[in-house]
């Protein structure tokens, strides 16, 4: 497994993004339906690489957040 | 109007910030805006399990009653029946080892609860971790782990850069494990400079944690090398070196003790070129003679308001604040799921101990009864154990009737015995502070609490 960083994509529509992020956070079926069937979710014809791009970018941005959740939520003292 | 007058009394916790009246329904994980008015119902519905007697205490009619009773149904804060309890934490796909390296130290802190690396060891122990074992635990982890997509692997102790083979060693076989993801983080006490410490640091793309608790009449007060010399001058030559390009990301840590408040210790880390700050009150007994006083500990709590202020600044003006004290738990109460554990010890967090020992948390190094096995097993057996563990320390009894477990987790395991209710106060203080920052952006602003997940954002898994 190999780890990219996408956070140099310029994101076309940046909100538009953010708030599919929080939806997909927060809503498991919408998170599924975007995975299913992206286009009719996002009202496309199709996708364009900028558009998988930034599904790819929601996806991994979901995870990322879930990641952070369950971080230690106090950080211990160091020695 | 539901039927009936009564109602299934449960967990919610009534607070105010800035003016403002939320309710956190611990059962759920939902924050509420509510006005002065249903504040007040609220209260007293935690004593009654009747409308009309909540209405008779407070002197209201009966239609101001009902039309109170009616709008809390409407917004899920009165039920006559269980509400559906909230989801769990999502489960980790990144495990966190920390290793012990060394479990010596050249500094004399006297706050150190870690007996200087001895940790829970009696008079003979192994003082540092062979390169075998770091090598074998890197080559291992994917193999025992087989669903975790990230090791981050952190370097504690003791002061780990006094064990140098057992770090090059770790970063050669990770360099070797080409279809594993793994990630170094290390806690030092930046005194211990020289080419090779920095080759390897960068070498790993390390994220430092810097302990430097100040400037140099507070730093110098108490972290002194053994023979009792000052160490700040070499803890900043360290960080120039660290931010000298390319520059590695660095975590200021600061330790709040008697005489040292966190504001103060805020403004000084706001002073040196560190990328994010850690400042939190000494873990002590409150007898120890650094634990704060009293009035230390409510300005303390002040200063927590003061952070939580500024996160929402920051937020509100499209940053990433420095002080990432509160950014998991609000993200937590974005995603409305609970915490079932203080941390995933056990589960997806591990500390190995110099020995090769591993136990479910660093800290409880040389804890033989929380012994889950060793480096000489295979993973999967300690994970396995590991898993039994983390069933079995589930939450206190008493923790069971607290509205903020959900967002706690049940506290520190190894810390409660040292710090008892106050450190479950200050838990609670982080966890009410979390839930006002949320309650800022809710509801049509939320999109900007995830610019507390920047850090992070972006990074694409492949497989």
């Amino acid at each position: 497994m190999n780890i990219k960083n996408l956070g140099v994509i310029k994101l076309k529509e940046e909100n538009k993004n953010k708030e599919l992020i929080i939806k997909a956070l927060v809503d498991p079926k919408f998170r599924q339906e975007l995975k299913e069937s992206p286009t009719k979710v996002l009202g496309l014809k199709s996708l364009t690489e900028i558009n998988k791009n930034e599904i790819k970018f929601v996806f991994a941005t979901v995870k990322s957040i879930e990641s952070m959740i369950n971080l230690m939520a106090d950080t211990l003292l160091c020695a | 109007m539901q039927e009936g007058y009564s109602y299934i009394p449960r967990t919610l916790h009534i607070f105010k910030f800035h003016n403002k009246h939320y309710v956190f329904d611990s059962f759920t994980v939902r924050l509420v805006p509510i006005d002065k008015d249903e504040t007040t119902f609220l209260k007293v519905c935690q004593n009654f399990e009747n409308i009309m007697d909540v209405g008779g205490f407070l002197g209201w009619k009966a239609f101001q009653t009902f039309n109170m009773a009616e709008n809390l149904f409407q917004k899920e804060l009165l039920s006559t029946s269980h509400p559906q309890l909230a989801e769990t934490n999502p489960s980790s796909e990144a495990v966190e080892i920390m290793i012990n390296a060394s479990q010596i130290c050249n500094l004399n802190c006297s706050y150190c609860f870690v007996d200087k690396g001895r940790f829970h060891y009696g008079k003979k122990y192994v003082k540092k971790l062979s390169p075998y074992y770091a090598e074998r635990l890197i080559k291992d982890l994917p193999k025992g782990i087989p669903w975790a997509r990230e090791f981050s692997i952190h370097f504690y102790g003791g002061e780990p850069l006094l064990n140098l083979p057992a770090i090059r060693a770790a970063l050669d076989a990770a360099e070797e494990m080409k279809n594993s993801h793994f990630t170094f983080s290390i806690t030092t006490n930046g005194t211990i400079l020289n080419k090779e410490v920095i080759s390897l640091l960068r070498r790993g793309n390390f994220k430092v944690i810097l302990s430097v608790d100040g400037p140099a009449f507070i730093h110098d007060s108490y972290r002194r090398t053994k023979k009792d010399k000052p160490t700040h001058a070499k803890v900043m030559k360290f960080l120039q070196k660290l931010r000298s390009d390319p520059k590695l990301t660095v975590q200021g840590s600061c330790v709040i003790r008697k005489g040292w408040s966190l504001h103060q210790a805020r403004e000084y880390l706001s002073t040196i070129d560190v990328d994010t700050f850690k400042a939190q009150a000494v873990r002590l007994p409150s007898d120890h003679p650094l634990a704060l006083s009293e009035l230390e500990r409510k300005n303390y709590i002040t200063h927590l308001t003061e952070i939580a202020d500024e996160v929402i600044e920051c937020l509100r003006k499209g940053k990433t604040p420095r002080d990432n004290r509160f950014n998991s738990r609000v993200l937590q109460i974005l995603k409305g799921t609970r915490r079932t554990s203080y941390c995933g010890a056990g589960k997806f967090i591990f500390g190995v101990a110099a020995n090769g020992s591993i136990f479910p948390c660093a800290l409880l190094a040389g804890r033989r009864d929380m012994e889950l096995g060793n480096l000489d097993e295979p993973v999967s057996i300690w994970v396995e154990r590991g898993k039994k563990w983390a069933e079995a320390n589930s939450p206190r009894n008493e923790c069971r009737k607290c509205w903020a477990l959900p967002l706690c987790g049940g506290g520190c395991p190894v810390m409660y015995y040292a710090c008892g209710e106050r450190e479950c106060e200050l838990t609670r203080v982080n966890c009410e502070l979390a839930l006002a920052i949320f309650g800022i952006f809710y509801p049509d602003n939320l999109k900007d609490l995830l610019y507390l997940a920047n850090p992070t954002m972006g990074k694409v898994y492949e497989i």
